[in-house]
């Protein structure tokens, strides 16, 4: 695996950035906005910001605003965690602002005292106030303060309350003076360790050796991977040894010793300031919430947003809008107008083609990554924009946790998954939330093998409803079995253990309409980015192959493999050539041999089930490149390819045996 | 970060780390070999982790028996799979089996000794409350959290 490492290479060396720092769906995101007026570009689950976020800060002079991936606790567990503790190494922070869940202090604590030991400025804000009242937990903040000696700020980020106050002591800005005293035997480890790094002269990050130490004896792979790199070998052995004598002196693992102390301070801490805990749980929202993890109940509830997805997404989206924007739209008015304006203006007729000829770039590149995928692809992202501020994602990860156990996973493979279903691409980058290697390769696999992305779908189920509803049935029954399959085998025959689900259910909410109406632009945008290039490209490639008659010999090349083992026309070889570009681009090519009356239903169900299980598009292969490896990227479509055409070579003999289709 | 798995030996029954080649360390050919010896009585055992033919042989015959195949030890004790929905127990610990890096995820979610949790169900996962969270988590691993004085109803006691 390597390492993705987005902070260091383009370091921004200004006055030095403050650090958003917290547990996963605190808010961080809404304070980033509300202190650099900006919205994130990709924020992708609850709680999870996988790329980072930068921002200037609109009232901070000469001052970036970084906002880090969620972290529950200290050393960092999945990867997007590890982005998180990359930033606090790498990046030249000036301060840290925690944002912290008001009505789970304990919790918020934990992580404070952690934060405050790596010595840089510390703000703490106690966001979510209004959710605190409502359950009638009451922190004495002048209290906590105190204790802590650094600002502890109220806030509630949703209605801009506290914002004022949070910018004006992260200007003020100083280092937390308290001290968290560990067992005797760590405290001198501590002190040796900070005593070598002086000796190395490692003055380079701004994080105290002393929270470097803490770290490194918790062992922490990022701080490992620090120290190996400043220190290089002998100095580094001796850090090593340090650890395994001190080890070897306590009974309890080092995390576990270190923890503790960390516990009964946060505990004491706790009971000092908590005037009142709450009254805890009521409402409607948590009936509700507990409706959707009902073993009968939350299967209804999920039927039925499934459906809810499938009509505005299937038949809202793909039906409707697609239905104006093709039909009316770019077949009626935009497109005869610049065909005409095309021939009026250009005079020579390879030109010509080439912009709106049959296989032209406006009149097929564009034409089709506007108006068929963009209604498709705003429209999921609408709707997964709507599931994922509600709260309903980690809940279905605690429904779904069985299916996954199947597959060698646990219910957080889910969230990728879902997303999958709106862009193969965006989803392998949100593999991070994953907490091992092995579930990150997992679901990367899945996600490149058998789902179908929404610009696929939209195309497939045009398709298929066509012809009837077994033809949709076979070929979702299809892709369905063979990502059971594939999956169950592959999470056998992968080293290493399946991780138990642990995930925190937050309180269900409404979502607040104007985030999740931004939050789609964003990523309908980075799509648009995404598509249009390979669009554009895949049109050119055919018009070239088309103009230059290599598609004839392309055609006779997959002779063999189309038609002898698929028993597709041969014409069908173009199709599946781009489908190396985009997938859903080749399905678009078998869709216009289709409404020419050149397949038959058998051939059909054949030819979408293949396309289907093709690798998703040049993009995603990169993103497997640099998410994972180019070997792992190669790797996956040597398998994957064979596959699909094996797989739609059997189901064309099965179907051609029972005598479906013909 | 998983925690350590054990090997046992098909023919003694002892368990043992296969990483370190414990028994059969200054073997030539040790480096990525797939055979493994027993500490114990020097029996080769398949090393599933390593060889891709042990794991297919394994899930063929999904068998615990093979090499390899780490039984299940008895549980020790009450544990949060035991406490039924609607009612609330005091956590004691962990067993050796939860990973401090998982111990430490949980403890810092507030599963801490001496504190009360709520269990609201067990199925299909196991949805617990502390503080103002509402926690999912496999059954089994549940089945890792030792707990007692178990008490009905759900009210929070941690401020008590």
């Amino acid at each position: 695996m390597h390492c993705h490492t987005p902070s260091e290479p383009d370091l921004p060396f200004n006055e030095g950035s403050i650090a958003l720092v917290g547990h996963p769906n605190v808010g961080k995101s809404v304070i980033f906005q509300r202190l650099t007026g900006q919205h994130v570009a990709i924020a992708n689950y609850p709680g999870t910001t996988v790329e980072l976020a930068r921002g200037a800060a609109r009232d901070l002079p000469e001052t970036v605003l970084v906002d880090t991936p969620g972290v529950i606790t200290f050393p960092p567990q999945s990867e997007d965690e590890r982005i998180t503790a990359r930033v606090l190494l790498y990046e030249p922070l000036k301060a840290i602002l925690q944002v912290g869940d008001s009505k789970n202090l304990r919790r918020t604590l934990l992580l404070t005292v952690q934060l405050a030991e790596m010595g840089l400025p510390l703000v703490l804000a106690l966001n979510m106030m209004d959710e605190a009242e409502t359950r009638g937990v009451v922190v004495n903040q002048t209290l906590l303060a105190e204790y802590l000696s650094i600002p502890v700020i109220p806030t509630t980020a949703t209605r801009g309350q506290g914002v004022e106050e949070l910018n004006l002591a992260l200007q003020a800005g100083c280092a937390p003076q308290f001290r968290l005293v560990y067992p005797p035997e760590i405290e001198a480890a501590i002190a040796q360790f900070c005593t070598w790094l002086a000796e190395a002269g490692l003055l380079r990050t701004q994080v105290s050796p002393r929270a470097l130490a803490l770290l490194w004896l918790c062992g922490d792979a990022v701080t490992e991977a620090w120290l190996k790199e400043q220190l290089g070998g002998e100095p580094f052995r001796d850090l090593q040894a340090l650890r395994s004598d001190l080890q070897l002196s306590i009974v309890e693992p080092l995390p576990v010793a270190i923890q503790q102390a960390r516990l009964g301070y946060v505990e004491r801490l706790a009971s000092a300031v908590i005037v009142t805990s709450g009254h805890g749980w009521r409402g409607s929202g948590e009936r509700l919430g507990r409706l959707t993890t009902h073993p009968l109940w939350g299967l209804l509830i999920l039927a039925s947003v499934l459906y809810g997805l499938y009509w505005f997404v299937g038949v809202f989206g793909a039906g409707t809008l697609v239905g104006l924007l093709e039909e009316n739209l770019f077949s009626q008015v935009i497109n005869p107008w610049a065909v005409a304006g095309v021939n009026r203006l250009v005079p020579f007729p390879f030109l010509t083609d080439l912009l709106v000829g049959e296989y032209g770039l406006w009149t097929m590149g564009m034409t089709y990554a506007l108006a068929l995928i963009l209604p498709i692809v705003a429209t999921f992202f609408l709707a997964f924009g709507v599931l994922e501020d509600s709260g309903y994602l980690p809940r279905l990860a605690a429904l779904s946790n069985r299916l996954f156990q199947f597959l060698g996973l646990n219910g957080k493979a889910v969230l990728p998954m879902v997303l999958g279903l709106g862009c193969v691409t965006m989803a392998t980058l949100t593999t991070r939330v994953l907490e091992s290697k092995r579930e990150r390769l997992l679901v990367t696999l899945l996600l490149a093998l058998a789902v179908p992305c929404s610009a696929q779908l939209g195309v497939v189920m045009g398709l298929l409803a066509g012809i009837s509803l077994a033809a949709t049935l076979i070929w979702s029954g299809v892709v369905f079995l063979v990502l059971l399959a594939i999956g169950w085998l592959a999470a056998r025959l992968m080293p290493g253990e399946r991780t138990q689900l642990l995930v925190e259910l937050p309180p269900l909410r409404w979502p607040v309409l104007a985030n999740v109406v931004v939050k789609t632009l964003a990523r309908v945008e980075w799509y648009l980015k995404e598509v249009v290039p390979l669009f554009l490209l895949g049109t050119a490639l055919m018009f070239l192959l088309d103009k230059t008659g290599l598609l004839a010999s392309v055609i006779r090349l997959g002779e063999p493999l189309v038609t002898g083992w698929l028993g597709l026309p041969p014409q069908a070889s173009a199709a599946f050539l781009i489908g190396f570009l985009r997938r859903d681009f080749g399905a678009t090519g078998l869709f216009v041999m289709e409404s020419q009356g050149l397949l038959t239903p058998l051939q059909v169900v054949v030819a979408m089930v293949t396309i289907t299980l093709f690798i998703p598009c040049i993009a995603s292969v990169m993103m497997i490149a640099k998410e994972r490896s180019w070997s792992t990227a190669l790797g996956m479509v040597a398998l994957i390819t064979p596959l699909a055409f094996l797989v739609g070579g059997l189901l064309n003999r099965a179907l051609l045996f029972i005598g479906w289709g013909v | 970060m998983n925690a350590v798995q054990l090997l046992t030996c098909p023919l003694c029954g002892h368990r043992f780390d296969a990483a370190g080649h414990v028994a059969c360390e200054s073997c030539p050919l040790q480096s990525g070999c797939q055979v493994v010896c027993c500490p114990a009585c020097g029996y080769q055992t398949v090393d599933p982790r390593k060889s891709l033919f042990g794991r297919l042989a394994q899930t063929l015959f999904n068998s615990s028996r093979l090499p390899g195949g780490a039984t299940r030890p008895d549980r020790v004790g009450l544990t949060l799979a035991d406490v039924p929905p609607g009612w609330r127990a005091r956590v004691v610990g962990f067993t050796d089996r939860v990973s401090p890096d998982r111990q430490a995820r949980l403890q810092a979610y507030g599963l801490i000794p001496n504190y009360w949790v709520s269990v609201v169900q067990h199925s299909p996962v196991t949805v617990v409350r502390l503080d103002n969270t509402e926690l999912a988590l496999e059954t089994e691993l549940a089945g890792e959290i030792q707990v007692q004085s178990i008490k009905e109803g759900l009210e929070d006691e941690n401020s008590q």
